[in-house]
């Protein structure tokens, strides 16, 4: 073993073969180039100036204006900072205990229907957020809310409320809930890849369920239940489209609401040197996060539980708390996923007509029929199912490879790698967007207003795949691919044979993710749109504006008729091991 | 009847026929659509074959495809709606790259800036007729049609007596709570009412309703919010927005206060345009009457300067309200207000 060790240091260090080092090198300089870009233009443009000018311009100038102007703002250390902990912290927590309960229940627990409820939980991933904001106002508005009207007229009350979506608590926990299925898919890929004997090996020396989950299975989640709560907190206070939603019109003050009015000006230019002062502080967020994160998982050979030993993950039987168990993850589902979904499919017929048995009359497929009559809507489909997939595969394999040299090598720089990765989710989409403009805008090889771009723009959200890929690797024993080097086996083969194979439920959760992300992804194509380059959220958001609510509505429904069956497939393909249980 | 009286009874007949005549001929020279130069320029544009147009909403564009497909067959109209055209013209030029032919925009908010930066182009629009009171900025742009700052309600759940006549009678208590406002227009509306009551009263109005009345600001069209009831007026939206609202089967109507600000809705060429011709050529359609015309029919678009005959100009005057209109003189200044007034209604200041 302690040969096979020192094989595998010696390779780590210069025996990769040159189909190692190829790769690797070529991982790591698309990664730097796909990151570095919207950082460069933040880091630049925060100190360039004046205001009227486009940081790249030759009359620009360094000035440390900008900085000046953001952080003598007293509103933004009595409101914009304290609000903005205050959501990101709330958010969090609310979305981490509802993914939590459910990713164990679906991963360890008997409970039934678990292909369904898995993919019913994903559904607020589907649809762009604009979307579910404005459904769940429909559900929540304090004056016409509908769940309002019916609590109010159950028990007789008056006045506005008792709800109110236009409140702090209001957008906490509609960003709470959205952000549920990414959690969830992050936590539930760790805990399928769990060897369970640890449990058993608790229960089996006496210790209570609760003493065998605070003491074994927590700390053998740790790494796999860190990466989550980081990136979902670096995730909400990067989110802009429900604070605009639900928190601007509850005069909510967060970082997001002022970095998109500083980039999206009524006249003129966006004040990107305001902008980026502005966002300087998620990369320093995104800096101590991943010093915490680093600190806290630092003996990360007490999380290896996959090793060359075969296991099957055995389930808890729920027994008499299946109907609660039930219960709650129907009450998550129904207003997250199965409510909205019916608002929508509703809109989409019926228009805001309330949802009553006399309007049954006014159902109209017409907004379907105009939909499927424009030549715009079938190329929107095809671009976002490219630029979904493609980006998600750069940045799922591109991913993994980073993060095993960061946790299989000793290679110099690796943080430097590591850093880079994490704080690209940091980087607001507003931002990247942005950037990739002016950055193709400025290259001369003919990518802007093709699709190409959006690719290209997509592809800098490495932090979710190398956080889901650490944690897999962690939890994979390096005995494995030292047995694979000790017989003969190049780099290339053992990862290709060895460590990808096991990745897989990691990789996996990663590429749906990222697919998912990018179909719904607006704020990047609204900025770099063009008619060639047309994708759906884009579509549904101009339709929206243009006040054309039941077609932008069919929209809507019709990325999760899309998207669904992929979530179907993917579930039924890559996790066999599903079946049983 | 003897030859004289023939010849006069003949030339009786013939004088209304070539009156007639004479009309029509005149008619049709009237026609600016018709001229020569107007052929000419057709002519190059065709063979430019596509003309690309930018505009703030679909809706004011969508007419302009078929209308001008019609007029002048043989060139593509291509439309992109985006709040964010002005910005994205003004970053494309600046990286040489130029990929619209015509921009139609209010004049502050999108012409002012574009022209600032030397983006216009020069347009022939008096080859099509337009009005020499309504070119500005050294003929580069063209006025088409008014917008008009109302107020819009539910009329099922606001009864009319208790409407406001002014808009400070929206600090009333009975509308804390009831108002949504657009975040993207609603500066622009202070910023016009600050021309008329200087800054510190607007200032003050505009704090009041933000602080105390709790209007809801939203980037989002507000004829959702006004049909569910959750809030049941809007400050400061258009009679055209509220005619699409009302196609959309919203119980809305929309009634003018004391004073109504109106932007000047304009039309000009992109000085680096792709298709130069046949975006001359759509500028210049786009300000003549055939095409005012339809676009008031399909997009409810209206001229509501002074002398207008148009319906809403008509009841705009009917009703008393002092009009502020857009125009050369206060430009600049609506502008500057603009930039005083947003970040107190997008919550940068107080």
């Amino acid at each position: 073993m302690a040969a096979g060790g020192q094989a595998l240091a010696r390779r780590r260090t210069g025996e990769l073969g040159v189909g190692g080092v190829v790769v690797l090198g070529l991982a790591v300089a698309a990664a730097f180039y796909f990151v570095s870009a919207p950082l460069f233009t933040l880091l630049i443009s925060a100190f360039r100036g004046p205001e009227d000018l486009l940081p790249f311009e030759a009359a620009a100038v360094w000035t440390g204006e900008h900085f000046a102007e953001v952080y003598s703002n007293p509103l933004l250390y009595t409101e914009v900072i304290p609000q903005t902990f205050l959501f990101a912290i709330g958010a969090t927590s609310v979305a981490f205990v509802i993914a939590f309960i459910m990713a164990w229940l679906i991963e360890r627990t008997d409970i039934p229907g678990r292909n369904i409820i898995f993919t019913l939980i994903l559904f607020p991933l589907l649809v762009p957020t604009v979307v579910l904001g404005i459904a769940w106002i429909f559900m929540f508005g304090p004056n016409a809310g509908w769940i309002n009207q019916a609590i109010r007229w159950l028990f007789g009350l008056d006045g506005p409320g008792p709800l109110n979506i236009f409140s702090m608590g209001g957008l906490i926990l509609a960003q709470g809930a959205a952000l549920v299925p990414f959690i969830f898919l992050l936590l539930s890929a760790t805990m399928r890849s769990m060897n369970p004997s640890f449990e058993e090996a608790s229960a089996a020396s006496g210790a209570s369920p609760a003493k065998t989950f605070f003491k074994v299975t927590l700390p053998i989640l740790r790494p796999g239940i860190l990466a989550p709560v980081i990136l979902a907190l670096l995730i909400c206070i990067e989110q802009f489209e429900l604070p605009m939603i639900i928190g601007m019109p509850a005069r909510v003050n967060l970082f997001a609401i002022r970095i998109f009015f500083e980039l999206t000006p009524d006249n003129g230019l966006p004040t990107y040197g305001r902008a980026a002062a502005l966002s300087i502080p998620f990369l320093f967020i995104g800096l101590l996060l991943l010093v915490a994160y680093n600190h806290l998982i630092r003996q990360a050979d007490s999380f290896v539980t996959v090793t060359g030993k075969g296991f099957r993950p055995s389930r808890l039987e729920l027994g008499k708390w299946k109907w609660p168990a039930l219960g709650f993850a129907f009450t998550y589902i129904l207003f997250a996923a199965l409510l909205p979904a019916l608002l929508l499919l509703w809109i989409s017929l019926a228009g805001y007509n309330a949802p009553t048995l006399a309007n049954i009359s006014t159902l109209s497929i017409q907004p379907y029929i105009e939909l499927f009559n424009e030549e715009l809507f079938y190329r929107a489909v095809g671009n976002t199912f490219l630029v979904a997939g493609l980006s998600a595969t750069i940045l799922t394999l591109i991913g993994a490879l980073l993060a095993w040299i960061i946790v299989r090598t000793k290679v110099r720089g690796r943080v430097v790698i590591d850093v880079m990765s994490f704080i690209s989710i940091g980087i607001p989409s507003v931002i990247a967007g942005l950037a990739a403009m002016l950055l193709y805008l400025s290259l001369p090889i003919g990518v802007y207003g093709t699709v190409w771009i959006l690719v290209l723009a997509y592809s800098y959200r490495f932090a979710v795949t190398t956080r889901l890929s650490r944690a897999g690797l962690m939890q994979i024993h390096r005995e494995l691919e030292e047995a694979s080097w000790v017989s003969g086996a190049g780099w290339v083969a053992t990862v290709r044979r060895v460590v990808l194979p096991l990745l897989g439920p990691s990789l996996l959760a990663s590429f749906v993710l990222l697919f998912i992300v990018g179909f719904r992804e607006f704020t990047i194509p609204l900025i770099l749109q063009s008619e060639e380059n047309m994708v759906l959220p884009v579509i549904l958001w101009r339709l929206f504006e243009n006040t054309e609510a039941s077609k932008a509505s069919a929209v809507a429904v019709l990325i999760m008729i899309l998207v669904i069956p992929v979530i179907f497939l993917m579930r039924r393909f890559f996790m066999p091991h599903e079946k049983m249980g | 009847m003897n030859t004289s009286m023939r010849r006069k009874l003949t030339a009786l007949a013939v004088i209304p026929a070539v009156l007639a005549l004479a009309g029509v001929t005149a008619a049709q020279a009237a026609d600016p659509l018709d001229s020569p130069a107007v052929k000419a320029l057709y002519a190059k544009a065709k063979k430019e074959g596509e003309v690309i147009i930018w505009g703030p909403q679909k809706r004011t564009l969508s007419w302009v495809v078929d209308a001008f497909g019609k007029r002048f067959p043989g060139i593509k109209v291509t439309t992109a709606a985006s709040l964010r055209s002005t910005t994205k013209i003004i970053t494309e030029a600046k990286a040489g790259k130029h990929s619209v032919d015509v921009f139609h925009w209010p004049i502050s908010s999108g012409m002012l800036p574009l022209n600032k930066r030397g983006l216009l182009g020069d347009t022939p629009f008096d080859i099509f007729g337009a009005p020499k009171n309504k070119i500005w900025l050294g003929g580069k742009v063209a006025g088409t049609h008014n917008l008009a700052y109302t107020i819009a309600y539910n009329y099922k759940l606001v009864k009319e007596a208790d409407l406001p006549n002014k808009w400070e009678d929206l600090l009333h208590p009975r509308w804390k709570n009831k108002i949504v406002g657009s975040s993207f227009l609603t500066p622009w509306l202070f910023a016009y009412l600050a021309l008329d009551w200087g800054q510190e009263r607007t200032l003050k109005f505009a704090r009041a309703l933000i602080n105390t009345q709790n209007v809801m600001f939203t980037r989002a069209p507000r004829e959702g919010i006004l049909k569910s009831g959750e809030r049941v007026m809007v400050i400061g939206e258009f009679p055209s927005s509220v005619r699409a609202y009302q196609d959309h089967g919203v119980p809305v109507k929309w009634k003018f206060m004391e004073a109504t600000p109106s932007p000047q809705f304009t039309v000009a060429t992109l000085k680096d345009a792709p298709h130069p011709n046949a975006a001359k050529l759509l500028a210049g359609y786009m300000t003549t009457q055939e095409a005012r015309d339809i676009s008031n029919k399909v997009s409810y678009q209206a001229d509501l300067h002074p002398a207008s005959q148009h319906a809403l100009a008509k009841e705009m005057r009917a009703s008393g309200t002092k009009q502020i209109l857009e125009n050369p003189s206060n430009f600049k200044a609506r502008l500057a207000n603009h930039k005083i007034f947003r970040p107190i209604v997008t919550g940068r200041k107080k």
